[in-house]
């Protein structure tokens, strides 16, 4: 076996698991997008649209931070 | 001195002040001294302090001693806050107090907004936020503190750890960007005579003795064998490959490429010369001499940020699993089941067939509300320990005045979080006690 291969294809595999942040980026671009619409159309619902915002944000981010946590695990445990 | 010349000298100065730092102080100066950052150990599971320190069957970790703290920490607060407003009856607040009371009454008008002012909210669910909030808050602000994840117990590498050679009481360096070496069991355990118990005479050379070592010292860590030493050691005769330098190198290597054999024999000759068995790094003899001993250390820091452990996050998320599920039962009675097993739209399969489908999702929600733990528990998991790699990374890439900026980004991600998880708690639980039958009801008188 060629040395430090597995070394090497661990990175490789932490790096294809953290193509799973492509999803929630998009999706967080599109919430804000509308949150920034909605903002700009009445400003007077800032306070609310901001708060759901955040809590939709935080519900996409967190299918990025599994993806997260599987590229920790490869790198650092297996 | 117009606005653009005064930019370009603050530029300059920028930019001088950033080479010298974040170039000249890292990777020349602290390399001369044998300190430069290395890369923490980065584990995922919390690292032993004490083994078996719990009934002698649990091990004390550091991420546990950093809870303590953290719990530490919030009672002095509580009780800070407690004796400033004389027991929460001083009419007119001082600064303390005043900072106390936007927070708590933040806290509360959120808790307000998402689940009503009910004496339930009021008596259970708020206390309960609260305490999550300030709790995580103090337990992710700990990690920006100096010392923590710093300080700590030094001792040998062990599996996949990897480690740095130790001078008096600290790692020694000279490498900028060196990850550090792992070992085999029997590395650690000759490591463990050497470091732990102090088996060991700091060797003097006579200067044959040290030229040996030096070349000994090249030959392993560039992979070339000088063909001096190769002579001296009998590698030529047996047919070796000949590496010749090409000149493009920073400095001129001709000799022998190094083999597995070689490298064993060479390892012996060296233990021999040094009087440390089993050694890992290959210092030169001046460094030898100088007390550094050539074995793979670590250090274990008393406190790392306590959600860097799963055991943590987790446990919490399975805590506000029950006040979400003792929310709904006590607002809903067994009604809160038929959420789950809707028998009710079992029952009137008669009269509205397509009601069978909320059976079917009602199987789902028993799905999502354990995929609620999981979610809870790995989003704090996750965001604190990227932080925490971040930063270890980003002081191992340029040591000096450039992490700063991701301390800020630490501060406002470790605020988020608590925040998050304390909200999230909210509002599944406001979501609980929320009845789905009575909505159903409203809908079907308006048709």
């Amino acid at each position: 076996m060629i040395e430090g291969l597995d070394v090497g294809l661990k990175a490789v595999g932490a790096g294809l698991a953290m193509v799973g942040a492509f999803g929630p980026g998009i999706g967080i671009g599109l919430m804000v997008q509308g949150a920034m619409q909605g903002i700009g159309r009445n400003p007077d619902a800032a306070g609310a649209i901001q708060t759901n915002m955040i809590l939709g944000i935080v519900f996409a981010e967190a299918v990025a931070i599994y993806a997260l946590v599987v590229a920790l695990i490869v790198l650092f445990v297996l | 001195m117009g606005s653009t010349q005064r930019g370009l000298l603050i530029f300059i100065g920028i930019v001088a002040f950033v080479s010298i730092v974040c170039g000249f102080v890292p990777f020349v100066w602290m390399a001369g001294t044998g300190a430069v950052a290395a890369l923490p150990v980065i584990e995922v599971p919390g690292e032993k302090l004490v083994e078996g320190f719990f009934f002698g069957q649990w091990n004390l970790t550091n991420t546990i001693t950093a809870t303590f703290v953290a719990d530490l920490l919030v009672i002095i607060f509580a009780v800070l806050a407690w004796r400033v407003s004389k027991g929460w009856t001083n009419e007119v607040p001082g600064r303390f107090q005043v900072w106390v009371e936007t927070i708590i009454g933040g806290l509360y008008g959120i808790t307000k907004d998402f689940a009503g002012d009910s004496a339930k909210v009021k008596n259970i669910l708020f206390p309960v936020i609260g305490s999550i909030f300030i709790f995580l808050l103090a337990a992710n602000w700990m990690a920006l503190l100096p010392g923590v994840d710093t300080v700590g117990i030094k001792h040998c590498a062990h599996g996949k750890q990897a480690g740095y050679p130790l001078i008096g009481s600290r790692l020694y360096n000279d490498t900028p960007l060196n990850a550090g070496i792992s070992v085999t069991a029997e590395e650690e355990a000759a490591c463990y005579d050497v470091v732990t118990y102090g088996k060991y005479e700091v060797p003097t050379f006579n200067p044959a003795e040290a030229e040996m070592v030096n070349d000994i010292a090249d030959a392993m860590n560039t992979g070339v064998v000088s063909f001096a030493l190769a002579g001296e050691m009998g590698f030529i005769e047996e047919g070796a490959e000949v590496v010749e330098d090409d000149g493009h190198g920073g400095e001129a290597v001709d000799g022998v490429e190094l083999t597995d054999e070689m490298r064993t024999e060479l390892r012996s000759e060296y233990a021999e010369l040094s009087g440390y068995e089993l050694p890992i790094y290959y210092l030169s003899a001046d460094e030898l001499e100088g007390g550094v001993l050539p074995y793979s250390v670590v250090v274990t820091p008393f406190l790392r940020p306590a959600a860097t452990d799963l055991n943590l996050t987790l446990g919490l998320a399975i805590f506000a699993f029950f006040i979400i599920q003792y929310f709904g039962v006590s607002t809903l009675g067994l009604d809160y089941f038929q959420k789950f097993i809707n028998l009710r739209a079992l029952g009137e399969l008669d009269k509205n067939p397509i009601g069978g489908i909320d059976f079917v999702v009602g199987l789902f929600e028993i799905i999502s509300e354990f995929a609620k733990v999981i979610s809870l528990a790995f989003r704090l998991f996750g965001n604190i320990f990227a932080g925490m790699v971040l930063i270890f990374v980003m002081h191992f890439l340029l040591a000096i005045a450039f992490p700063v900026i991701f301390y800020g980004l630490e501060t406002i991600i470790g605020l988020a979080q608590a925040l998050v998880f304390a909200v999230l708690t909210l509002i599944f639980a406001a979501q609980a006690m929320v009845s789905h039958h009575h909505d159903d009801e409203h809908g079907e008188a308006h048709h």
